[in-house]
């Protein structure tokens, strides 16, 4: 079933939708959970929760991109449940590396609570990304986004794994910059 | 501001910027992971054909070598232009519905990555880095001829040539590909590659390549051998290939 299909039935109301969304992009959206919450019972959780959202969203949503929209929304559940479990440094995954190296981007130990603010940082954050030259963009979004390892990022797009940490480095160092010139 | 903020605000980046990311890395394929199995299979096409393409590699060197010199773009255009097939192959996989609303950027992101090489040839040297490890895929699909599979079309001979020479500057010396040297495994280095220039660059500081080596270990006065993706090349001392 293709994606307009799929869109059809949550516009119609029929729990199909849900089995259809399993079906197509269940395996994807664990596998997204999985890496931000590396425990298969709370990733789990995750997509049921991101079922429900997705169910709820539309309509009156119409994504152009079902899987990126499924995927942004299990991606912030996991984060916001790995969050409320404090567990962010005790857990495993790649989440506690990348957070390890993100930490020299930000001045404070706060939490964006204020969604204006949250909304200005991630608009940051777009602008930033946007502004990479390509190679180092898909590595940052890789590493960022997807929350992939060095090591993965390096076989996946054919470099060596020092070549993908020194342009994490040089991004981080560029994102440190944008973020205190922004105040944040 | 909590760096899990970050994290989660990169929700903010660009769909097409993702997707373009994701295509690149063969990833969330709606069926298999192809990218991943090609590339399995290209590793034991390493194993394969790797004196073929290598023979061909220092014959182009010892002919027309040229270091250092201009027209990377066609350089670019020459190693992107196998990569399509496998490009072309993934990018329809992901996301089908995804393409032709995202038609202008995701033509972008496959022309750097490989799939227009006519266009590609005006890339640059980042086109030119994520394509060179395609270069080995051209030789095999050509039948073991590196300059063959659309390669040097488009190039002049002597750039093609002089592009494709895989250099290393390790302990104040340069050296260039000499062929594969298939009875090592990748082990101790004795010292790893810290920087990369584009193809098209001498490497001209210690412990740099103008592709994407992994270490290396001294064999002799004159050679080295340099890893690369798992399998190891031995490397000769500029002066002495050039001798030769």
């Amino acid at each position: 079933m293709n994606d307009n299909e799929i869109i059809d039935l949550y516009w119609a109301r029929s729990e199909r939708a849900i089995a259809e969304t399993d079906i197509k992009y269940g395996s994807y959206l664990k596998a997204v959970a999985m890496r931000i919450l590396a425990a298969a019972e709370d990733a789990e959780e995750s997509v049921n929760d991101t079922y429900l959202r997705a169910w709820n969203a539309m309509p009156p949503d119409r994504p152009s991109v079902l899987r990126l929209f499924l995927g942004k929304i299990t991606r912030r559940l996991s984060l916001n449940r790995l969050r409320a479990q404090k567990t962010a440094k005790r857990g495993g995954g790649v989440i506690p590396e990348v957070l390890d190296e993100l930490s020299e981007c930000v001045p404070s130990g706060q939490n964006v609570e204020n969604e204006i603010l949250a909304r200005e940082l991630a608009e940051t954050i777009a602008a930033f990304t946007a502004g990479l030259p390509e190679d180092e963009r898909r590595i940052f979004i890789l590493r960022v986004y997807e929350l992939m390892p060095v090591r993965e990022i390096a076989e996946r797009l054919s470099f060596s794994e020092s070549k993908v940490k020194t342009t994490l480095f040089r991004t981080r160092k560029k994102l440190a910059e944008v973020l205190r010139k922004e105040g944040m | 501001m909590d760096v899990m903020d970050i994290v989660i605000a990169a929700d903010g980046i660009r769909d097409e910027e993702i997707l373009d990311a994701e295509a690149a890395a063969g990833l969330w394929t709606e069926g298999t992971a192809p990218a991943r199995r090609k590339r399995s299979a290209r590793r034991a096409l390493y194993v394969l054909l790797p004196a073929a393409a290598g023979i061909a590699l220092v014959a182009g060197a010892l002919g027309n070598m040229r270091m250092g010199s201009s027209g990377g773009a066609s350089g670019s255009g020459a190693f992107s232009a196998p990569a399509a097939t496998e490009e072309r192959e993934y990018s329809e996989e992901i996301a089908p519905e995804a393409v032709p609303e995202k038609d202008a950027d995701v033509k972008g992101a496959a022309n750097a990555a490989g799939e227009m090489p006519a266009e590609a040839e005006t890339g640059g040297a980042d086109a030119a880095e994520g394509a060179f490890p395609e270069k080995t895929d051209g030789a095999v699909t050509a039948g073991g001829a590196v300059t063959t599979g659309g390669a040097a079309e488009g190039a002049s001979p002597e750039a093609a040539a002089a592009q494709s020479v895989r250099m290393v500057f390790a302990g104040g010396k340069l050296y260039v590909e000499e062929g594969p040297a298939d009875t090592l495994g990748c082990g101790t280095y004795d010292f790893t590659i810290e920087r990369t220039v584009p193809e098209t660059e001498t490497p001209a500081e210690d412990f740099t390549a103008n592709f994407a080596a992994e270490g290396g270990m001294y064999l002799d006065k004159d050679r080295i051998a340099v890893c690369a993706d798992g399998s190891w090349y031995v490397f000769i001392l500029k002066e002495q290939e050039v001798e030769k």
